[in-house]
């Protein structure tokens, strides 16, 4: 990883912001975390089948699930992207979720990046 | 206290089954709306927090079915979104949910609503016990299987009905529905300081037995007048004692204990008294057949401006088909009789109309 595209945890992921939701339970924040990878990677997976069959009422449901999960642990620019894919697939826009799709896998990409980062540290 | 999470989202259930048990609470969690309301229909959960969108029924739908149904007691039901804005909370609500929490939120937040949902249960619990009160006091006269719950509705419909007109908009709101709804059944309630062999006579009673018999009043307004001077702002404390003190009261004067005429008497003394005979007249009696509507109405309104308040005899008009439904759901006595003399049905050598008791 280079410079220019690193990210320091707290801009993909408030891990204060989930302490507290987690009333500072680490082991809860841990849970919560093995819990919130599984569940993001099932959905994209989800997603990205309901968007290459047109679905677009599935893909808004998984677009709002993925939103809801990054809410939970303050996955901020993950929150952001699924917001906007969910809105353009309520409005049927079919042809912008690909892009959106791809900011998803790349906000994921970033959070799972992050948390190994976090897990090496730790060690 | 136990509280069900609904959510499909494993992640956000996860914090908030795992924050709420850390408050203390027992939590049971659902992965979606037919799940969760198959574990309501246990009667075990009076506090639900579920998601909004969710799969197979969602969280609206869950609130909307629990509404439908007629359960043990109230569920206070919390709604969590990611849907802001006036317009999702205005449907939430619409729907039957008592609170509205947007996502993301702090656990303290759902803590206080969720105090907020134990206190409106707590005063349910109040409210049961009143009726229990109510209940016990009349579990003596085997007569009147349930009375009680018939009185409160006739009163509540009737206070409805005056609330709608221009010169008791005032006097009867919404609280003042609720309270007569609640307080009406304590009528009786100094019937506990009569004894059985008055009480339940089924003979006509002496001159004696009828003073004795109407002290009910006296002993019931006393007694509840006693607790309300201790506990001031409690209003139903009040109500009840108006209503035990004065709902054999007749309009011309001419009832008991004090003779009261009028606009002397409270308007829920009146209102009951005319719940009250309506349901004597319906009902059967160890000394008389149970009346149909039209007999008992046509009584009704021989009493209008000597037993009955002219005002609430027309309420009771305006409203008679309730009448009739409720008297029907909460039917417990024989085919009503139509046509029967009243001197031959009503022992109740006082009165020239008939008394509730």
């Amino acid at each position: 990883m280079n410079d220019s595209t690193y990210q320091p945890a707290e801009t993909v992921l408030d891990l204060e912001e989930l302490k507290s939701r987690c009333l500072g339970n680490m082991d809860l924040v841990e849970r919560v975390l093995t819990k919130f990878a599984g569940q993001l990677d099932r959905d994209l997976v989800e997603l990205e089948t309901a968007i290459a069959s047109g679905d677009a009422s599935q893909a808004a449901h998984l677009a709002h699930r993925i939103k809801g999960i990054a809410a939970s642990v303050a996955a901020r620019s993950l929150f952001h992207d699924a917001s906007h894919a969910e809105e353009h697939a309520l409005e049927n826009e079919l042809d912008e979720l690909p892009e959106y799709l791809a900011r998803l896998q790349d906000d994921r990409s970033k959070l799972i990046e992050s948390l190994e980062r976090r897990s090496r540290e730790q060690a | 206290m136990r509280v069900l999470v609904v959510d499909d989202d494993l992640v956000t259930r996860e914090i908030v089954v795992e924050d709420l048990k850390h408050f203390g609470y027992e939590v049971t969690a659902a992965s979606d709306g037919r799940e969760a309301f198959e574990l309501v229909r246990t009667g075990m959960y009076h506090l639900v927090v579920s998601d909004w969108q969710m799969p197979h029924m969602s969280g609206l739908d869950l609130c909307r079915e629990i509404r439908k149904r007629s359960w043990s007691g109230y569920i206070y039901f919390i709604l969590l979104t990611l849907r802001g804005g006036v317009d999702n909370v205005v449907c939430g609500l619409d729907a039957g949910a008592d609170d509205f929490l947007t996502k993301p939120f702090q656990p303290q937040e759902l803590r206080m609503r969720l105090r907020t949902g134990e206190r409106v249960l707590g005063l349910e619990s109040r409210d049961l016990m009143i009726f229990a009160m109510a209940k016990l006091a009349e579990s003596r006269d085997k007569d009147t299987g349930a009375h009680l719950e018939r009185i409160r509705e006739y009163s509540r419909i009737l206070a409805d009905e005056l609330s709608r007109w221009p010169q008791y908009c005032d006097l009867i709101d919404g609280d003042y529905v609720q309270l007569i709804y609640q307080t009406s059944p304590l009528h009786d309630i100094g019937k506990v300081g009569v004894p059985d062999s008055v009480l339940l006579k089924p003979g006509p009673l002496t001159p004696d037995e009828i003073a004795v018999m109407q002290r009910h009043t006296l002993l019931g307004g006393e007694t509840l007048n006693s607790v309300a001077h201790s506990r001031p702002e409690a209003l139903f404390l009040n109500m009840a004692r108006e209503i035990a003190l004065t709902h054999h009261e007749r309009y011309d004067g001419t009832g008991y204990p004090r003779g009261l005429r009028g606009q002397q008497i409270p308007l829920c003394g009146r209102i009951v008294a005319l719940a009250d005979v309506y349901d004597a007249l319906t009902s059967k009696r160890v000394y008389k057949p149970a009346f149909d509507h039209a007999r008992a109405r046509g009584i009704i309104l021989e009493g209008r401006g000597t037993q009955f308040d002219p005002d609430i005899v027309q309420a009771f008009l305006n409203r008679e088909q309730e009448f009739v439904a409720i008297e029907r759901q909460f039917h417990d006595h024989g085919p009503a009789i139509a046509g029967l003399p009243l001197a031959e049905s009503l022992a109740l050598p006082t009165s020239p109309l008939p008394s509730a008791s």
